[in-house]
């Protein structure tokens, strides 16, 4: 099945322009108004870890959408997971 | 790695079946969409030196998502599973084809602690068929 990039965020952060804030990429739409707040790391024990919470419109978003911060990230499809994470979750290819 | 959904070896470790708010790339480098992702894997284990507890979890979207009986790439979330999932009433998809592989340190109590980003868990039934599909779907070539 094709992606669906468009319909697949809906409700939720979009694509399409972006704007540079405090150095990262982001969707227009989260940086215009109160979008987006950090949450202080104290609660969560770590001084590495962020939980970042987000306003949206529709369904789940209609609450506030907290996200992990990892330390480190890859997202993608699972058919093109890295070595070194097959590797690390023992998974074979 | 955790054996099923609710059963957690480590308590540092989430459990699979566990929602939690992750960003999804979703196709693009830079942006991290957020979404509900639900935890197909997880595994506390050495990485570049330091501890890292490692989760796989794959994206929840509103978005329909187009089924046939040869090619699954997305699961509908049951009706029954979603409110236990933290979900609303409309209708979620679990998306196949679309994970993050994140990494955090290897204090990972705070995942447990952080609240506000755990939104529920699946029910034993439903973690034991998204990690089936997902496994499926990871070794389908066509």
């Amino acid at each position: 099945m094709a992606r669906n990039t468009g319909k697949l965020n809906d409700g939720f952060a979009k694509g399409g322009p972006v704007s540079k804030l405090g150095g990262k990429m982001v969707p227009r739409e989260m940086k215009s108004g109160k979008l987006v707040v950090l949450k202080s790391a104290s609660s969560a024990r770590s001084s590495q870890v962020h939980a970042r919470t987000e306003n949206g419109k529709a369904g789940l978003a209609a609450q506030k959408l907290a996200v992990l911060e990892p330390v480190e990230a890859w997202c993608g499809n699972p058919r093109d997971m890295r070595d070194e994470d097959l590797e690390f979750f023992g998974l074979e290819r | 790695m955790s054996l099923g959904a609710g059963v957690t070896l480590s308590p540092q470790l989430p459990s699979l079946g566990s929602v939690h708010g992750f960003r999804f790339g979703f196709g693009q480098q830079e942006l991290k969409y957020p979404h509900p992702g639900i935890i197909v894997a997880a595994k506390m284990g050495q990485r570049a030196g330091a501890m890292r507890c490692g989760v796989i979890a794959l994206a929840i979207t509103h978005a329909k998502q187009r089924l046939t009986w040869d090619a699954v790439n997305a699961l509908p979330v049951p009706f029954d599973e979603r409110s236990p999932m933290g979900l609303d009433a409309a209708e979620h998809w679990v998306c196949l084809f679309e994970q993050t592989v994140a990494y955090f340190p290897g204090d990972t109590k705070w995942i447990v602690g952080a609240g506000s980003t755990h939104l529920g868990q699946a029910t034993q039934g439903f973690t034991d068929q998204v990690i089936e599909a997902w496994s499926d779907y990871r070794k389908r070539r066509t």
